[in-house]
């Protein structure tokens, strides 16, 4: 897998545990918080339900207290207490049990009471609101309380049953003057002085209420629920749940919770909650009230004493919902606008790729393909990028050199590439398509970085440059023409000049010829004066066939390795004697300087060339010419602006020489070196041809720097010789006065030239045999081969040339000794008999001494 | 923390809103049909709350007079001086129903002792002492327990303007005098010799009207009697406040006299207007 893609994929996983974590992390939180609320919220409704049974207990304690009192005002007043004390008497008379009602009455509704009645200590009513009523007995609940106090203190009773209602009832002892206790005046309690009109005061909310049970548990306040016990079936229609309600969990003899535990403490509460007497959760405090002999209890619904709690958790869990829902959307529409955008990219990016004509294809660091445009499918022979993806590109494309020889995928530059983190760009290789078919191609290959700076792949971008190959080689073969072209009409130049030349040497020789043929006789002084003027004529025409030769560049070197500054100091002599007055020449000689390999002739002439020329340039004036030496480095870009033979770059010995003379335009610099251009009345026009030719020769460079009116500088510059040889003579020997003897066959077609040999052949000794061409020569040597010593033969003849006569006499006898004459030089002229065995060459013109030396190595002894 | 919990939720529901008060003071008379009249005006207008206070009559038309209530409660006639000082304070008095006063006697006088019709006369003769007992009048054997409302109470004014031909007129010295009617009922209720009286919407519930025979002619409390006049221990009921009082009090008066007010009055035992 591409690193970017584990690296994306590990991003999304690394995403979603984070969101995920942060999901948890604020469940936890809401968790913790809403256990929080829950706890302050039960400890605030648990203060309100104590702070409610507080005031209820202290209202009921308030109100018993005040009654009693009041109670003990009536009976210790004494008008009242004589009429209350009268009505006990058994004689007592209907008008002071009236007289006593209607001191009573008003005081009775007055205070909240609604009755009252005058108990005998057995039971009986000896008065009350009621006439009727005289005489009757008190219910039993009562008589037991009756007499209860009638020993005792004041009382108040727990609301008892009457019929269908129920009374409470407020029992005061009535004491005669001598202090015994005689009866007992009940007082009724109106219903707003009730338990349970305090009881009512503790009701808020929906489901708190405050309610008293006895011991037993049952309700001595009514229920703030009875509908709901009426449809629960504890309770009849119509009835009051005081004393007909128990405090039980329903359906079971459980009582519940709180009036389990009401007698464990004075006090106690559960805010965890518990089945209450109507079936529901409940928390509840209660706290037990020995004056009324009655447990209070307040209780809440778990259900409304959570309801602030609940709306806060449903509305933190719907903040979270509606937190984590935008967050999705937002998350959500952001990937979408993070996707478009990538999309658009990518639209954009695969545009770019597939309207370029370049083929572009990606690498991963496995050397993977990880995407292709259009134009490297088609140039490859491929249908889909889908062959490509995942593919080993080396293998598939550039796999073998382009002759066929495997390439080695660490060799391949554009693995180097995504290695060394480098730019490759490579114009020599070849990419090999689908079919097996393989095309020169120029790529480049970028690597890829991630945001870290870490390679990741690379890019390579490439092009098909087979029809760039072919324009390239018709460029170069119609520059060849154009080169054979100019060669042409150069040779055409040239001989025209040489035409020239050899006719004026060619008049003259052919004068004196024959002034010294007519004169011969007559004047044999004379005579030999003229041949003298022939064979300086010939030697003139030696050295301009030198020249020529130097000019192709040809020419015969005598290569040995030779300093250039030793080389100049040499010549120095010669220098200064051809310059004009007024010229003087500045030396700067290198010292040491490398050695070069050159024809110290022409390396002279070459020297010699330059400085007359200079001197030529100062016309007469007084000026200085400078030679330098030196080594330097030339590399391709300042060889280019050189003359020369495609010199290689590297290390150069130099001399240069530069004049402050009238300097050249550039057409005239343009021309230079073509042969026979002049600029001067005297001279060919073959100094600079020459001196170029030299150059090419010795695969020298030769650079020119002129500006007109200011001077020229011409600096030769010589590659430096690797390896330094002992300097070696290889100049031709001093001829030796060496005389050969038998018979030599001369083959040559000019006859001017064979009988010249033969003049000299057999000035040195031999005998000779002459033959005009090939054929002839192998006539004679069929008919005397076994006298001929060695053959001089020509190499360029009529009818059969030296090459196949050669042949043909190496058949006859294959020790046969040959030695070649050329005009060409040796190198050109032997090439095609190396290895067989020729006996030696002598370049034209032949001078004696080059033949001497020749035959003396061909014959030996 | 739960302050703050209970701010963060209500700070963007809750507009904080002044409550308007609107103070009733008066007859208690009126005060049975005020308070739930008051309890449905704020189910309605849960920005107004009508606070109902006793008093009596004069009390409600003081209250007014002073301010200490915007609203006055007068379950009997205007006397003359206030008459003048309703106009100099720029009050006004609007009727919201009829009340009338019935005479009662305790239950086993009236289902068991054959008390169920009295004379105007006779009436006044047991309340002036001049009939003492039940006996007299074809009754019982029993002392008669005469129960007498203080004098400025209006239905004492009602009662005492007819049988006692004085809305001021006095009571036997011996007569048990008490205030609310609530007082009243629990007497009649606790006794088997009392004769009282009580605005005709409170009887009922073991308190039985008396016919009141007056010239031969037999007077019984019913809606028809009391809103045409016939009936002669009636009385209209009355509100009071004054004219530049805010408008949800005028409001209030308003909605005493709409239909809805009016279903309440008639629940609460009076005769509604119409």
């Amino acid at each position: 897998m591409p690193f970017r893609q584990m690296h994306a994929r590990f991003s999304d996983y690394l995403g979603n545990f984070v969101v995920l974590l942060f999901l948890l992390f604020a469940l936890l939180v809401s968790w913790l918080s809403l256990n929080q609320i829950r706890k302050y919220e039960m400890q605030s409704v648990v203060a309100s339900l104590h702070a409610v049974n507080f005031s209820t207990a202290d209202r009921l304690r308030q109100q018993s207290e005040r009654m009693v009192a009041e109670s003990a005002s009536l009976t210790d007043n004494e008008p009242l207490h004589g009429l209350m004390l009268a009505c006990l008497q058994a004689d007592a008379d209907e008008m002071t049990r009236f007289a006593l009602r209607q001191q009573l009455a008003s005081w009775l509704v007055a205070h909240g009471f609604s009755d009252f009645y005058i108990v005998n200590p057995d039971g009986h009513i000896a008065a009350g609101m009621r006439q009727s009523d005289q005489g009757k007995v008190v219910s039993a609940e009562l008589s037991h309380k009756v007499t209860e106090v009638l020993h005792g203190e004041a009382l108040l009773t727990h609301p008892l049953p009457e019929g269908r209602d129920v009374r409470m009832w407020l029992l005061t002892p009535l004491y005669d003057q001598a202090g015994k206790s005689v009866g007992v005046f009940a007082l009724v309690l109106g219903e707003e002085r009730h338990f349970a009109q305090v009881a009512r005061l503790g009701r808020y909310g929906s489901t708190v209420e405050t309610y008293l049970v006895d011991r037993q548990g049952w309700l001595l306040t009514p229920s703030r629920f009875e509908d709901e016990l009426i449809a629960g079936g504890q309770l009849k229609p119509g009835h009051s749940s005081v004393l007909a309600v128990r405090a039980m969990q329903p359906h079971t003899d459980e009582p519940t919770f709180a009036v389990a535990h009401m007698l464990d403490a004075r006090e106690g509460m559960n805010a965890e909650g518990y089945i209450g007497y109507r079936g529901g959760l409940v928390a509840g405090v209660w706290q037990w009230d020995r004056l009324h002999d009655a447990a209070i209890i307040t209780e809440i619904d778990m259900g409304e004493a959570l309801g602030s709690y609940q709306r806060t958790r449903n509305l933190l869990l719907l903040l979270l919902g509606g937190l984590l829902v935008s967050g999705g959307l937002v998350a959500r529409s952001y990937a979408g606008y993070r996707r478009r955008l990538e999309r658009q990219d990518n639209e954009l990016r695969n545009l770019l790729l597939e309207s370029t004509a370049e083929a572009i294809f990606g690498l991963d660091l496995a050397g993977r393909c990880t995407f292709a445009n259009q134009s490297c499918l088609r140039m490859l022979g491929y249908e889909s990028a889908g062959e490509l993806m995942g593919r080993n590109m080396h293998l598939l494309l550039h796999h073998s050199h382009a002759d066929g020889s495997p390439y080695d995928e660490q060799l391949c530059k554009i693995s180097l590439s995504y290695r060394n983190k480098t730019r490759m760009h490579c114009r020599e290789e070849v990419f090999w398509r689908r079919d097996g078919s393989s095309f020169p191609v120029e790529y480049w290959s970028h690597p890829m970085f991630d945001e870290s700076g870490h390679v990741v792949g690379c890019v390579v971008t490439f092009l098909d440059i087979t029809e760039l190959r072919k324009a390239e080689e018709q460029r170069n073969r119609i520059e060849k023409q154009i080169q054979h072209t100019q060669r042409l009409e150069s040779m055409g130049v040239l001989a025209g000049g040489i035409a020239h030349d050899f006719n004026n040497i060619l008049s003259a020789i052919l004068g004196n010829a024959a002034l010294a043929s007519r004169k011969v006789i007559s004047d044999p002084l004379d005579a030999r004066e003229k041949l003298e003027k022939v064979v300086q004529s010939c030697d003139r025409a030696s050295v301009l066939c030198r020249q020529m030769l130097a000019y192709s560049g040809k020419g015969k070197f005598v290569v040995r390795q030779l300093n250039l500054s030793a080389m100049v100091e040499e010549v120095t002599h010669l220098l200064e004697v051809s310059l004009d007055k007024g010229v003087v020449i500045k030396y700067s000689l290198a010292d040491p300087l490398p050695l070069i390999e050159a024809d110290e002739a022409q390396m002279q002439q070459v020297v010699m060339n330059l400085v007359t020329n200079a001197n030529e340039a100062i016309a007469g004036r007084s000026g200085v010419i400078s030679i330098t030496t030196g080594v330097m480095h030339a590399d391709l870009r300042y060889l280019m602006d050189c003359y020369g033979d495609n010199p290689v770059a590297g290390r150069f010995a130099y001399v240069e020489v530069s004049d402050a003379g009238c300097g050249m335009d550039a057409a005239t610099q343009q021309r230079i070196f073509d042969p026979f251009f002049t600029t001067k009345f005297t001279g060919r026009g073959l100094g600079m041809s020459a001196v170029l030719g030299i150059v090419r020769g010795h695969h020298g460079a030769l650079k020119l720097y002129s500006e007109p009116g200011k001077g020229t500088t011409f600096k030769l510059l010589l590659p430096v010789c690797e390896q330094a040889e002992s300097s070696q003579e290889a100049a031709i020997e001093r001829v030796s006065p060496w005389q050969g003897s038998g018979l030599v066959m001369v083959v040559d077609d000019e006859e001017t030239v064979r009988e010249t040999a033969v003049m000299l052949l057999e000035d040195m000794g031999f005998t000779t045999l002459a033959a005009a061409d090939g054929m002839e020569a192998l006539e004679l040597f069929r008919a005397r081969g076994q006298e001929i010593r060695a053959v001089l033969m020509d190499l360029t003849m009529p009818r059969m040339g030296g090459e196949e006569c050669f042949r043909e006499l190496r058949r006859i006898n294959p020790d046969v000794r040959v030695v070649l004459t050329s005009g060409y030089n040796e190198q050109d002229a032997i090439q095609t008999f190396t290895g067989k065995r020729l006996a030696g060459f002598i370049q034209k013109p032949v001078s004696p001494d080059r033949l001497r030396k020749a035959m003396h190595e061909a014959v030996g002894g | 923390m739960r302050r703050l919990m209970l701010f963060l939720l209500l700070a963007g529901f809750v507009v904080p809103a002044q409550a308007e008060i609107v103070e009733v003071a008066g007859s208690t008379t009126v005060r049975a049909m005020m308070e739930p009249a008051a309890d449905a005006w704020h189910q309605l207008h849960p920005d107004v709350v009508v606070t109902v206070r006793g008093g009596g009559s004069s009390a409600g038309f003081s209250s007014v007079l002073d301010g200490r209530a915007q609203i006055g409660m007068m379950s009997r006639e205007l006397e003359p001086e206030e008459l003048s000082l309703l106009q100099q304070a720029g009050m006004v008095q609007v009727r919201i129903g009829f009340d009338a006063v019935a005479v009662v006697v305790s239950e086993p006088l009236y289902l068991r002792g054959g008390i169920a019709a009295l004379k105007k006369e006779e009436i006044a003769a047991i309340y002036r002492g001049d009939i003492r007992n039940w006996l007299q009048l074809d009754g019982p054997d029993r002392p008669i327990l005469v129960i007498d409302k203080e004098k400025e109470r209006g239905t004492r004014q009602v009662f005492a303007g007819y049988i006692l031909d004085s809305t001021h007129g006095d009571s036997l010295p011996e007569a048990v005098v008490v205030g609310p009617n609530h007082d009243m009922k629990t007497l009649l209720q606790a006794s088997d010799q009392a004769i009282g009286f009580l605005p005709f919407g409170e009887t009922g519930d073991h308190l039985h009207a008396l016919r009141v025979i007056d010239g031969g002619h037999h007077y019984v409390a019913d809606t028809g009697s009391v809103r045409d006049g016939s009936y002669p221990l009636s009385r209209s009921l009355y509100v009071l406040h004054k004219k530049d009082a805010p408008a949800y009090v005028q409001e209030f008066v308003e909605f005493l006299c709409s239909p809805h007010g009016q279903a309440i009055l008639r629940n609460s035992g009076y005769v509604p207007l119409q």
